[in-house]
């Protein structure tokens, strides 16, 4: 059942002291099921985060609809507005930011159910059980901010956005200010609380090693517009977008035997959004160019069912033959070396 | 083109303020009890006569309806009489203020070499003697009072050495005045070749230019260290540092990025010093513009003191815009 | 198993005094009413001709510390209390100082990890590079310039003669980034040391500069210590990979023998942080905590899957196996554990 449809969503920004605009998104279209996970994966400046404050109503859409079940938002009806006050919450990608310097941690965490007029005990006896689900000690929680490290702080951010049991929860970058274990513990407690509470998740993030074994589906954009949309073993496996190629591409995977292909490499960097040329957006960096692509924005194309391109060229990228990606590879890989030494007590 | 919108939307907000300025002024000094009509007739007038003096001042008008006719002249270029030199305040100002001027300027020039350098030279090196000797200085002259200063000043240079001039005025009484041109008596007496004159303010402008220098240069002082002090703790100079490059680039990039901190210092001093000279305009017979507004405001006489109030705060304004001229010339990023 | 694709380094190099040399490396802070914080122990680092090596550790380790300290600049009131440093033999201490034998830029350059907060705001990105080639190789401004321009150009900065005039806000992160790998390179250091410099980037970018930084250094015999918390990295761009925990050298091996086996428990528990499998991620990182005031001898034990009660006593040396690996633990994983 769809929780979230974004439907043809535009965002323009004014730039102050002259009359171009930023375009920052371009016509949006994507939805979340109940419970799933949706990544949205792009480089910085591919309007992710835009979307994501647009869901959680922090800045108001140029045009295009958000409906979240089944009904639009609208200035009236958005997440702060009684009926939907604690359905939807989010994590930022600065751990601090949710906190103040001066409170115990606890204090903000619990401060989402003072809006939803929840009293006193029953608040308390629901931070037991997020602290139990984050696996956080209280004395942990009644600690100072600056008492923490950014990952277990982090954890706390989590545990705050799920406290009022939300239908959706909007994380941008949460796991991008950390370090690679810290990354990899969110990632599991992200897993873990959605086994349990069946929230959906709207995953904002631009490392895709992260996206790849915690996303349902996955979302590609690029200046604005989205590349690719579909299941993430499909588009993992075989990516039709040059722009998803180079993307995945990048990924560098801790091992010497999984190099970085030499497909699509992407060149130069993301140009800036202000009046941008007709046409696809990558043509100025895409491998596979031709004029056709210049004139209009690519249509809306389905390789396989559920799977949508915006691509002309996507058939050239088909590769039948491929069974695993490197992300997969190295999978096996790790688990092999994980493997050697285990200590006794749990081998 | 920016910077000319820029200019033009301060000048548009100066109107205001100087409205707010003088408005404020106004009242307060309403508020200081005195009647200028009982003083100016002396302790032996009639009521009769003090009401009809009051009468013609206007002064048993409304306040605010007071206030409204002293901005008409204003706007006119009339600031009133004042009762005491029984002259226009304008007339009066114009030779006062730059004698106030002269003296601030120069005082502020000579704080500044000495802030600057110190601060300089002990941000550099934070553990030699000249940053012990610079600490030391900036608690002095925090807690010196200027005119205390001096006093000592003259009982050394005048009364025992007897190498300063009489602290009287601002050159020798047996010299002929140049004729006014600019209204400093350095410059004027150079364009018109008295160079007896100049030579005699010279050595009149000596103390209370030292005074002055001296307290002056200690909040120079410090800004311009803690603001040194961060530069050289920034990344950038580290990066800087660990590109090998020499120790005088580094001074001087670190200055470079101290420079907004210490320009806003030195015109918050010399905004602040045209009014607080005014013990040691006292102490040096300077016959400035700070003593002629507190005899003002000792005599109940408003108008030299608005008077005073408008020259500087019109001067503040000059000031504070040429700061931030400078502070958009300094920093390329508030440039498109 | 090999993934080799340097060539080997010859025997003349191998003979040769390395380009750095660090030996028992200690940096204190001192603590006010307590023993001084250590925050770098005792830290052994050989880095030859032409080799790439990578340092890895997560925050707080003590990485841009030892990048500091090489560099004559350590932060905040820390001593460098004991150990030597030598480049190409000569020994050195104080980088910045003009009088030193060894000069940053010229013989060890560093690229930053903040560009846009460590390059001069108020300086063109142009007169920042020709302000460091002028110093060190003396050329006259024109010369200086037409060489900077040369090295924007070698960091495939688009259009670099314009670029020369740019101010550092006008700088994407990933041309800011390369402008200061150009001052790095830009006076044939012998040395250049990286410090994190890739983690602010997009991962397109990230390959880009770091594909850019291992042909330059290729292609001029230049040696690198890539420092980075992103073990990933060091798979693809380095020859050794050194491991450092708490301001401790922990392990240190050639690069394919480091993936195919890590030895010490913490190695294994930075790979885990990639691996895909939670359950055996956990085996690896759910410890059971020590008893309440423990002060374990080995700095690892609180989070050692493999801790045994000597552990808690005896501090593990950093110990040779062979094959130039070292690794400081008393039970690591080595071959049939
Ligand atoms: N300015 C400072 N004051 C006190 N301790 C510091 C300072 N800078 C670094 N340290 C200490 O040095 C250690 C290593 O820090 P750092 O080199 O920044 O780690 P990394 O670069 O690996 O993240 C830490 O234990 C930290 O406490
Ligand atoms: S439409 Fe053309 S430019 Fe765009 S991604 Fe496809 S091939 Fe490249
Ligand atoms: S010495 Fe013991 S506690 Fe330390 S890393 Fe080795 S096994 Fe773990
Ligand atoms: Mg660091």
């Amino acid at each position: 059942m769809t929780l979230l449809s974004v439907q043809d969503l535009v965002k323009h920004f004014p730039v102050s002291g002259s009359s171009k605009l930023v375009k920052a998104l371009n016509g949006v279209t994507f939805e979340i099921e109940r419970g799933e996970t949706f990544s949205l994966v792009g480089e910085s400046g591919s309007g992710k985060t835009t979307v994501g404050r647009a869901v959680v109503g922090l800045i108001e859409a140029t045009s295009g609809a958000i409906v979240f079940d089944g009904k639009p938002m609208s200035w009236k009806r958005n997440i702060r507005s009684p009926e939907l006050r604690g359905r939807i919450q989010f994590v930022f990608q600065e751990p601090g930011e949710s906190f103040n310097p001066r409170e115990p941690v606890a204090a903000a965490m619990i401060e989402p159910l003072k809006y939803l007029g929840m009293n006193r005990s029953d608040r308390d006896r629901r931070l037991a059980e997020v602290l139990e689900l984050i696996r956080m000690p209280m004395a942990t929680a009644m600690k100072l901010p600056d008492d923490l490290s950014p990952g277990m702080l982090q954890r706390a951010a989590v545990g705050r956005a799920i406290i009022t049991r939300p239908d959706l929860v909007v994380l941008d970058e949460p796991t991008s200010a950390l370090d690679p274990t810290a990354r990899a513990e969110i990632v599991d407690l992200l897993i873990s609380v959605q086994k349990k509470m069946e929230t959906a998740y709207l995953f904002i993030s631009h490392d895709l090693s992260t996206v790849r074994f915690l996303t349902d589906r996955i979302c590609v954009m690029y200046l604005g517009s989205v590349m690719e949309t579909g299941p993430a073993e499909k588009v993992f496996l075989d990516p039709r977008h040059p722009y998803s190629v180079g993307l995945m591409a990048s990924v560098l995977l801790p091992h010497p035997s999984l190099k970085t292909p030499e497909r699509m490499k992407l060149e130069g960097e993301i140009p800036s959004p202000l009046d941008l040329p007709p046409g696809c957006p990558l043509a100025s960096r895409c491998p596979l160019v031709e004029p056709a692509c210049r004139e209009r924005m690519p249509l809306p194309e389905y390789p396989q069912p559920k799977h949508l391109v915006h691509c002309i060229n996507h058939h050239k990228l088909e590769r039948a033959d491929v069974v695993s990606d490197r992300f997969e590879t190295f999978h096996t890989l790790s688990d092999r070396i994980l493997r050697q030494g285990l200590p006794e007590r749990v081998a | 083109m920016q910077i000319l919108r820029y200019i033009l939307k301060r000048l548009l907000f100066v109107i205001p303020q100087m409205l707010g300025i003088l408005f404020i002024s106004f009242f307060l000094i309403k508020l200081i009890p005195g009647d200028p009509a009982v003083l100016m007739l002396g302790p032996n007038a009639t009521a009769d006569a003090v009401a009809k003096l009051r009468a013609e001042m206007g002064l048993d008008l409304p306040v605010f309806q007071q206030f409204m006719i002293y901005l008409g002249n204003v706007l006119q270029g009339d600031l009133g009489m004042s009762w005491q030199s029984a002259r226009p305040v304008l007339s009066d100002l114009m030779t006062r203020f730059p004698a106030t001027l002269e003296l601030v300027t120069l005082s502020l020039l000579l704080a500044v070499v000495i802030g600057l350098g110190l601060g300089i030279a002990s941000a550099m090196r934070p553990r030699g003697a000249v940053r012990k000797a610079a600490n030391y200085y900036g608690l002095l002259s925090g807690a010196i009072p200027d005119f205390w200063l001096a006093l000592v000043f003259i009982f050394v240079f005048y009364t025992l050495l007897g190498w300063a001039p009489a602290p009287l005025g601002r050159y020798s009484i047996m010299l002929i005045p140049p004729q006014t041109i600019t209204g400093s008596v350095l410059v004027d007496s150079l364009i018109t070749g008295r160079f007896d004159v100049f030579m005699s303010a010279l050595s009149h402008l000596a103390l209370p230019v030292l005074t002055l220098g001296l307290v002056n240069a200690g909040p120079i002082l410090k800004a311009t260290q803690s603001s040194m002090d961060r530069a050289l703790g920034s990344d950038f100079i580290a990066y800087a540092r660990m590109n090998g490059l020499p120790r005088r680039m580094i001074r001087r990039q670190a200055l470079r990025a101290a420079l907004p901190n210490i320009i806003t210092i030195i015109s918050v001093l010399y905004s602040f010093t045209i009014g607080a000279a005014v013990l040691v305009e006292i102490v040096f017979g300077w016959g400035g513009a700070g003593q002629y507004a507190v005899a003002g405001v000792l005599n109940s006489d408003l108008n030299p003191v608005l008077g005073f109030v408008i020259f500087s705060a019109v001067l503040s304004l000059i000031v504070y815009l040429i700061v931030d001229l400078l502070y958009f010339a300094l920093d390329p990023r508030t440039r498109g | 198993m090999t993934y080799q694709d340097k060539t080997d380094t010859t025997e003349a190099q191998a003979v040769a005094a390395p380009v750095l040399e660090l030996e028992g490396i200690t940096v204190a802070y001192p603590r006010y009413g307590e023993s001084d914080h250590v925050a770098l122990d005792a830290v052994d680092l050989k880095i030859r001709r032409g080799e790439i090596v990578g340092l890895v550790g997560e925050t707080g380790a003590g990485k841009t510390l030892l990048t500091r300290t090489v560099m004559g600049a350590i932060p905040g009131g820390g001593e460098h209390t004991s150990g030597a440093m030598r480049y190409n033999g000569t020994p050195f201490t104080d980088l910045p100082d003009d009088k030193s034998p060894v000069r940053p830029a010229k013989d060890i350059a560093l690229i930053v990890s903040n560009p846009r907060r460590e390059l001069n705001p108020v300086l063109t990105v142009g007169q920042q590079i020709v302000n460091v080639i002028r110093h060190h190789l003396g050329l006259s401004e024109k010369e200086a310039r037409a060489r900077a321009v040369d090295m924007l150009r070698a960091v495939a900065i688009p259009d670099p003669e314009s670029r020369m005039d740019a101010w550092p806000h006008e700088l994407s992160g990933g041309m800011a980034q390369r402008v200061v790998i150009a001052i790095a390179l830009s006076c044939d250091p012998g040395l250049v040391i990286s410090d994190d410099a890739t983690s602010a980037l997009d991962v397109t970018v990230q390959l880009q500069v770091l594909n850019l930084m291992k042909e330059m250094v290729a292609g001029s015999e230049t040696a690198a210590l890539i420092i980075t918390r992103d073990i990933a990295i060091t798979a693809h761009y380095c020859d050794r990979v050194v491991i450092l925990y708490k301001g401790e050298v922990v392990e240190e091996a050639p690069r394919d023998a480091f993936f195919d086996r890590p030895h010490h428990p913490y190695s294994i528990n930075l790979l885990a942080a990639f691996a895909h499998s939670p359950a055996l991620r956990e085996a690896w990182w759910d410890v059971p905590p020590l008893a309440d005031g423990t002060r374990p001898a080995c700095r690892f034990a609180d989070r050692c899957a493999r801790r045994q009660p000597r552990c808690v006593s005896e501090a593990p040396a950093l110990r040779d196996c062979g094959a130039g690996r070292r690794v400081r633990c008393h039970y690591p994983v080595e071959a049939g554990t």
